[in-house]
C-alpha cells in the first residue's frame, strides 16, 4: 500500500517535472486543442458560404430567366402578330392574284372521294384538358437549408426506438 | 522547444492571421465600397420593389388558327426624376425620335424630385415598336460610352431617368375582317361589345400589383404572370371575308342602311361566318370608325331584335302541321281579307289570290291565309305554346355581348288582344332576333330538335384546350313535322326564278318583309339551309331599309343565292347528284 503511494507520488513528480523542464508541451496541447476548434469551425463556415453562395448563384439565374422570359413573350407576341399580319386573308388574296390566281367557282370543282381523308379540321392549339397532377418541383435542402438549419432539423427530428429501426 | 520548432509556430501563426487579415479586408472592400456599390446599385441585394405584372390578353383565333385579334409589342416612355441626370440631353433624345416638343420635356425632366408629388412622369403611352427600338438603342449607346460628350451646359450626356417599357397592345391582323364579332378593347384593357367584352374575364388574365425582393434566396417566391386565356372562334376567316364581300356589294345594290349574313352550321350551331355592314376597322382612327354607328346603327345586327315579317311563318306552320290541325296540301281560299278583332289583315300585295293549299299559302307569303291558320286553327293557347317551345324571347346565350332577348307578348300579357295573334303569325307585332329564328328554324334540318348558335369553338389556357360542345335547345316538333316542312320550303325555293342561279344544290328557305312601324321603309329578311339532303349550312340575311326595293324576293333572297354559291365552293360541298355518287362508293 505505502509502496503503491510512492510509485503515484513518484510518477507524479516525473510528469510536474517533465512540464516544468519543457512547457511547451502543455502550450502544445492547448494550441491543438484551439486549432481542432478553429479548424471545425472554418470548415462548417467554408460549408456554409459555399451552400448560401451556390443558392444565391441560383436565385440570381432564375431571376435573370424569368426576365428572359418576360422579354421572349414580348417579343414572340410582335413576331406572331407580325406573321399575322403577313398571312392575313387579304394579303394572300393579293399575293394569290399577283401569281395569276383566281378564285375557283363551283362549276369548275372536280370531287373525287379520298378513303380516309376526315375533311378539314379545326385546329387545334394545344393537347385536350385532362387531369393532370401538377407538382411543384422539389429542391434539395442542401439548397435551402444552412448547416444550422440542418442541424436543429435533426435535434428536432423524432428519435426512433431501436426497435422501429430498420 | 527548440528555436526551430518555435519558428514553425510562428510562421504557421502568421499565415493564419495573414489569411484572416486578407478576407476580412476582402470583406470590407465588397460590403463597403468599391465593386459592393456597384452590385448594390445594380441589383440591391435587400431591396422590394413593387412590379406590376402585365398578363397578355389572350388571342382570338378563327377556326382554323389564323389570328383575328392577338397583341403587338408597344412601349411606354416616361421620366423617372431621382434618376435623371442631364435633362437636355433627355429632351434632345425624346424629341427627336418621338417628335415631342423640346421645351416641354426640358421643363418635365428639370423639375425638382423633392417639389413633385410623383417622380414618374409619363411622356408617350403608345410609342410604336421602331420608335422605341432607336430610343433604347440610343440610350443603351449613351449611357454605355466612356466619353458620351457633353451638353452646352457642360454635363455629360446621360439618358438615365428615361423609363423605355413594354407592354402589350391589341392588334387586328385582318383589319377590319370580324370586327363587329370580335369587339374592341380600350386603352384602359376594358372591353366593349362581342366577344372582347363577353369573355372579358378570360381574355384579360390577372392584372395585379405585387412586391417582389430581389433577395436571390426569395427567387421562387416571384409569382407567376396568369396571361389570358386564347379562345378559337367558330368563325372561318375564308368565309367572313366571302360573306363581307358579298354583303359590301349588295348594300351598294339595295341602297340598305345596314347589313347581316350570318352562316350557321345546322348541324353543331357553330356560327361560320357573321358579317355586318358597316363594319368598325379595329386598327383605324377611332373618332372616324365611331361615326359610322351614328344615326342608330347597330354594332352587330345578329344581336339585335325586328319584326321579322314573313320568315317567322315558318314557325306558324311548323305549329300548325305538328298539331295536326293543318297539312301541306289543306285547301284554303284567299279571299284578301281577314277581320279579326276589329281589324283587317291584308296580304303583302292587298291582292286576293283565291284558293290556295298550305304549300302555296308559304309560296305566296299570304299574310290572310297564315293569320287564318293561327285564329282559326291553331289559337292563341297552341300558338304561344309553340312560340314558348321555339324559346322567342329567350336569348340564346352566344358568347357575344349585348344579346338582345326579343320582345313577345304573350296571350297572358294583360296588353295582348287577339289581333296580336293574327300579326304574330306572320311575323309582325314580334321582336326577334336573327339568332333566334336560326336556333328555331335549325329544328327543321335537325329533325325537330332545335341546336344552340355558339361562336365559341374552344379556349386554351394553361397550354389545355378545353372544347365547347354543340347543345341541343329542345325539341319543339317531331321529326316527321320538320321533314315535311323542310318539304315544303325546298319546294317553295325552287319555284322561284332566283334558283337558277345554284343549280345542281337543293336548298329549303322562306324571305321575310317585315314593315317599320310609321314608315314605308322595310326589313328584308330571308332564312335558308342546304343541302336538303345533308345540310351543311343555314343562312340568315337582314337588309335594313333597303331603298331599291322594299320586297325580300328582290332584295335578300339574291344574297342568299350568292352567299350559296360562295358557301358550296369555300366548304367542299359538292352538288347533290355526285355527293350521292360519291356515297355511293
Amino acid at each position: 500500500m505505502e509502496t503503491q503511494a510512492k510509485e503515484t507520488m513518484q510518477r507524479t513528480m516525473q510528469y510536474t517535472q517533465a512540464y516544468v523542464q519543457a512547457p511547451w508541451r502543455r502550450q502544445l496541447r492547448s494550441i491543438g486543442v484551439l486549432l481542432t476548434v478553429v479548424l471545425v469551425l472554418v470548415l462548417l463556415s467554408s460549408l456554409f458560404v459555399s451552400v448560401n453562395a451556390r443558392a444565391a448563384t441560383l436565385g440570381r439565374q432564375i431571376q435573370r430567366s424569368r426576365q428572359q422570359i418576360e422579354a421572349l413573350e414580348f417579343e414572340i407576341a410582335q413576331l406572331r402578330s407580325e406573321l399575322a399580319f403577313q398571312t392575313s386573308a387579304t394579303n394572300m388574296r393579293q399575293r394569290a392574284e399577283a401569281l395569276g390566281f383566281r378564285p375557283v367557282t363551283s362549276d369548275e370543282l372536280v370531287y373525287v372521294l379520298v378513303p380516309g381523308y376526315p375533311g378539314r379540321q379545326a385546329v387545334v392549339l394545344a393537347p385536350p384538358a385532362k387531369t393532370v397532377v401538377i407538382s411543384r418541383p422539389v429542391i434539395s435542402p442542401a439548397f435551402t437549408q444552412s448547416w444550422l438549419d440542418w442541424l436543429l432539423a435533426q435535434m428536432e427530428a423524432p428519435v426512433l426506438p431501436l426497435a422501429e429501426l430498420p | 522547444m527548440n528555436v526551430r520548432t518555435a519558428l514553425r509556430f510562428v510562421i504557421t501563426g502568421a499565415l493564419f492571421l495573414l489569411g484572416g487579415v486578407v478576407i476580412i479586408a476582402r470583406l470590407v472592400s465588397l460590403q463597403v465600397g468599391g465593386p459592393g456599390e456597384q452590385i448594390r446599385e445594380i441589383e440591391p441585394l435587400d431591396g422590394v420593389e413593387v412590379a406590376y405584372l402585365q398578363p397578355a390578353r389572350g388571342n382570338i383565333y378563327d377556326r382554323d388558327g389564323y389570328l383575328l385579334a392577338g397583341n403587338q409589342l408597344i412601349y411606354e416612355v416616361s421620366l423617372e426624376l431621382n434618376a435623371v441626370q442631364n435633362p437636355i440631353s433627355i429632351a434632345l433624345a425624346v424629341s427627336n425620335v418621338l417628335g415631342m416638343d423640346y421645351s416641354e420635356v426640358l421643363r418635365l425632366a428639370s423639375q425638382d424630385p423633392e417639389t413633385v408629388e410623383n417622380t414618374h412622369i409619363l411622356l408617350d403611352y403608345f410609342v410604336p415598336y421602331e420608335q422605341a427600338s432607336r430610343l433604347i438603342q440610343l440610350k443603351e449607346k449613351t449611357d454605355a460610352a466612356v466619353d458620351p460628350g457633353s451638353t452646352p451646359d457642360g454635363k455629360k450626356h446621360s439618358l438615365r431617368g428615361l423609363v423605355i417599357s413594354p407592354r402589350y397592345d391589341r392588334s387586328y391582323p385582318e383589319g377590319s375582317l370580324a370586327s363587329n364579332v370580335l369587339g374592341i378593347v380600350l386603352k384602359d384593357g376594358s372591353s366593349v361589345q362581342g366577344v372582347e367584352e363577353k369573355l372579358q374575364m378570360l381574355l384579360s388574365g390577372q392584372e395585379r400589383q405585387t412586391r417582389v425582393s430581389a433577395n436571390p434566396y426569395q427567387a421562387l417566391n416571384l409569382p407567376d404572370t396568369l396571361h389570358g386565356a386564347d379562345l378559337v372562334l367558330t368563325i372561318d376567316r375564308e368565309i367572313q371575308a366571302a360573306l363581307e364581300e358579298v354583303l359590301d356589294e349588295h348594300m351598294g345594290i339595295t341602297g340598305a342602311k345596314q347589313g347581316l349574313i350570318v352562316v350557321m352550321d345546322p348541324r353543331s350551331g357553330e356560327i361560320l361566318g357573321m358579317a355586318n355592314a358597316p363594319r368598325m376597322d379595329l386598327s383605324g382612327d377611332w373618332d372616324v370608325e365611331v361615326q359610322k354607328f351614328s344615326d342608330d346603327r347597330s354594332f352587330n345586327m345578329a344581336l339585335d331584335s325586328y319584326e321579322p315579317g314573313s320568315v317567322f311563318k315558318i314557325i306558324t306552320m311548323a305549329a300548325a302541321l305538328d298539331t295536326g290541325v293543318v297539312s301541306p296540301d289543306t285547301p284554303f281560299t284567299d279571299t284578301g281579307s281577314l277581320e279579326v278583332d276589329g281589324w283587317t289583315i291584308r296580304n303583302w300585295d292587298g291582292g286576293a289570290w283565291g284558293p290556295q293549299t298550305m304549300t302555296t299559302c308559304m309560296e305566296h307569303s299570304l299574310n290572310v291565309c297564315l293569320a287564318w291558320v293561327a285564329t282559326e286553327k291553331l289559337g292563341q293557347s297552341r300558338f304561344y305554346q309553340y312560340v314558348r317551345a321555339f324559346q322567342f324571347g329567350t336569348p340564346t346565350g352566344i358568347e357575344l355581348a349585348n344579346e338582345s332577348s326579343g320582345y313577345v307578348r304573350f296571350d297572358n300579357h294583360p296588353d295582348w288582344h287577339p289581333i296580336d295573334l293574327a300579326t304574330n303569325s306572320y311575323g309582325q307585332g314580334i321582336m326577334v332576333t336573327p339568332l333566334q329564328m336560326l336556333r328555331a328554324v335549325s329544328a327543321l334540318p335537325n329533325q325537330g330538335r332545335m341546336i344552340t348558335p355558339h361562336i365559341l369553338k374552344a379556349v386554351v389556357s394553361r397550354s389545355q384546350q378545353y372544347e365547347v360542345t354543340p347543345q341541343y335547345a329542345g325539341q319543339p316538333i317531331s321529326a316527321e313535322t320538320a321533314a315535311t316542312l323542310t318539304e315544303m320550303l325546298a319546294t317553295i325555293v325552287e319555284s322561284e326564278s332566283y334558283t337558277e342561279m345554284y343549280p345542281g344544290y337543293r336548298v329549303a328557305g322562306k324571305t321575310g318583309t317585315g314593315t317599320i312601324y310609321g314608315t314605308s321603309l322595310t326589313n328584308a329578311s330571308f332564312i335558308g339551309w342546304g343541302p336538303v339532303s345533308d345540310p351543311r349550312f343555314m343562312v340568315y340575311v337582314w337588309l335594313h331599309k333597303p331603298t331599291t326595293s322594299p320586297w325580300a324576293s328582290l332584295m335578300a333572297a339574291p344574297v342568299f343565292v350568292d352567299v350559296v354559291e360562295r358557301l358550296v365552293v369555300l366548304m367542299d360541298i359538292p352538288p347533290d347528284d355526285v355527293r350521292i355518287q360519291l356515297g355511293a362508293q
